[in-house]
């Protein structure tokens, strides 16, 4: 993969260690997904429900990929599966190399989700600590948080409660927060659902800001036009029960501003998407 | 209203709420609204006041004796003459048997509520016969404490417990288990320990709905006091209460009253007082405005 043109942002806040990672295994994926099968049990009488089938997904170590897909079709569970926060009914998940259980004691995964629930007796900068916190309270890096909080606009609301705060101020101190620790893996669910569209598009680029290329990123939306421009690649799923219909590459330039969503490319990519997305709802379009 | 609620502000600049005097004649508005605020403090005061003069006139006009209905003048002279002996022994008996009672009672309210929150089991065994013994008549069984733990100050603080601890249970369970199930998700998601998420999570976010609960308790705990008492004393606000009506002093049960009522006001204020100080965010949003 070629260099990342927001190294340098990401730099400030996670230094080298991309470069080392880079050179000890390049080519295994990061996340590694193989005919995984999830039921969820209902009443006794009801069966199962079959939220996710015969999924096959690989996530290399600095991709950005999003998962696009109608509600109810399986991507919070994909989500959650990676992270080791289910168990597949089926198949096998490896997280560079290991299991998700594994990898979650390992603390190597940041989730951020729709709504970013701070603890409304914390300003955002403690908000920004609970996970590190959690981890290991005597080794919280300070300067790292306050270097994200900047990062992402907030420099001067580290002393604010979330009450101070708008929904989109609230949601980039749940991106902080899951950031703080320096997690290995990004994943995040559907988070900027909850906030307005303009601030929805800011919160888009903040977001490769403080990405810079050094981590994956699973990023589950509703938003063609989002994945389109945030992403390396983006995965589009089928109803339930979920699987992977299409995996569409796209290759626009970064770094990504708003210019790029102008361009004629982005346009025409934006248009493969959605019909891959049409396809995936049984041609009944939206 | 030319408050601005800070939760309303969306934009990056309006959170300072610089702004917030452009539409709001400031000066003008302080003066009608601290009028307004002594106002609302005087209501009741003098709602009260003119109660009690309506009582005291009609009671001297038509002569009621004292023994029926004393005047607001003679409960106080019969708290006067009472101060300290005895009223001022009643009073420290009471208090110690309600504080006694309602610490007992968050206790085991809180420690049921922990149980009920952690385990499906205990919520199942522990809520029927929990529910089942508020419904209890606490005046039909108080002699029964009387039979097993007698005279002294053990049964009493043991009745106001029954009483205390059912609010308690309930709001502290509640507060518990109300975190979004994301929130704890969230914390999962990094591997954290049980008691990592109770004290970090849950407890601070129950904090509110136990204060709630405290609240509920302490009033309850001067009515468990007193029934207590009325089962077998020789002290106390309710036993002076009963036994000055047995020797016709009405004054002086009154009087005993008034300072029971003054109890449990005082030790509500200063619950609801410490409550504000320990979680200063709940109902916080109303109360804190941008304006300064
Ligand atoms: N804990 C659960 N128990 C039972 N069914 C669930 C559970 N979580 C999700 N489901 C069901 O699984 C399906 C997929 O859910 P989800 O992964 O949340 O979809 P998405 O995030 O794509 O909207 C839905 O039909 C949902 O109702
Ligand atoms: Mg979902």
């Amino acid at each position: 993969m070629a260099s990342r043109p927001n190294a340098r942002a990401a730099e400030r806040v996670s230094p080298q260690r991309e470069d080392d990672a880079r050179r000890s295994e390049p080519s295994s994926p990061a996340v590694s997904l193989r005919g995984v099968r999830v039921v969820y049990r209902r009443g006794a009488k009801q069966g199962g429900l079959v939220a996710l089938d015969d999924t096959n997904l690989q996530i290399g170590r600095y991709e950005f990929v999003s998962l696009l897909g109608p509600s109810g079709c399986g991507k919070t569970t994909l989500l959650k599966v990676i992270g080791g926060l289910i168990g597949p009914t089926e198949g096998t998940v490896e997280i560079f190399g290991g299991s998700p259980e594994e990898a979650l004691r390992n603390r190597m995964f940041g989730f951020v989700f729709q709504e970013p629930n701070l603890l409304p007796w914390r300003n955002a900068m403690s908000n920004a600590e609970l996970l590190a916190e959690v981890i290991d309270r005597k080794s919280v890096d300070r300067a790292r948080i306050a270097a994200l909080l900047k990062a992402v606009g907030l420099e001067a609301f580290g002393e604010s409660f979330p009450r101070q705060l708008s929904g989109g101020m609230r949601q980039r101190v749940g991106i902080v927060r899951a950031l703080a620790f320096d997690p290995k893996i990004l994943l995040m669910d559907e988070p900027f659902a909850a906030v307005d569209a303009l601030t929805r598009d800011t919160l888009a680029e903040v977001l490769l800001e403080v990405w810079g290329g050094i981590r994956p990123v699973i990023f589950v939306t509703h938003s063609i036009e989002e994945a389109v421009f945030l992403s390396d690649r983006v995965v589009v799923m089928t109803t339930r029960p979920g699987r992977v219909l299409e995996e569409i590459p796209i290759d626009l330039p970064r770094p990504r501003t708003r210019d790029t969503r102008d361009t004629a490319e982005f346009t025409e990519i934006r248009r493969r998407v959605r019909q891959a997305v049409d396809r995936a709802q049984g041609n009944r379009g939206s | 209203m030319g408050e601005l609620r800070s939760g309303d502000t969306s934009g990056t600049a309006s959170v300072r709420g610089e702004s917030a005097a452009a539409f709001t004649p400031a000066h003008a508005d302080a003066k009608m609204r601290w009028l307004r605020r002594v106002w609302n403090a005087f209501l009741p005061i003098l709602a009260f006041a003119v109660l009690i003069a309506l009582w005291q006139l009609w009671v001297v006009w038509a002569g009621v004796p004292a023994f029926l209905l004393p005047a607001p003048t003679v409960i106080v002279r019969a708290l006067i003459d009472g101060w300290p002996d005895p009223l001022a022994y009643d009073t420290w008996v009471t208090l110690q048997e309600t504080l006694g009672g309602f610490a007992l009672g968050c206790v085991l309210g809180f420690l049921l509520a922990i149980g009920i929150t952690y385990s499906r089991f205990l919520e199942r065994v522990l809520y029927p016969p929990i529910v089942a013994s508020q419904a209890v008549p606490k005046l039909a069984i108080a002699p029964l404490f009387v039979i097993w733990l007698g005279f002294g100050i053990l049964p009493k603080i043991i009745i106001t417990m029954t009483l205390v601890f059912f609010p308690i249970v309930v709001t502290t369970a509640q507060g518990l288990m109300s975190v979004d199930a994301n929130l704890i998700e969230l914390l999962r998601s990094v591997n954290a320990r049980p008691w990592q998420v109770f004290w970090k999570v849950r407890l601070p976010h129950a904090l509110p709905a136990i204060i709630s609960g405290m609240k509920i308790g302490i009033t309850l705990a001067v009515i468990g006091a007193v029934v207590g008492e009325w089962v077998g004393a020789g002290a106390g606000l309710g036993y002076r209460v009963l036994f000055a009506q047995s020797q016709l002093q009405t004054p002086v049960t009154y009087a005993a009253i008034l300072i029971l009522i003054t109890l449990g006001v005082g030790l509500f204020a200063l619950l609801d007082a410490a409550g504000r100080l320990a979680a200063p965010w709940s109902d916080a949003a109303d109360r804190i405005n941008v304006t300064m």
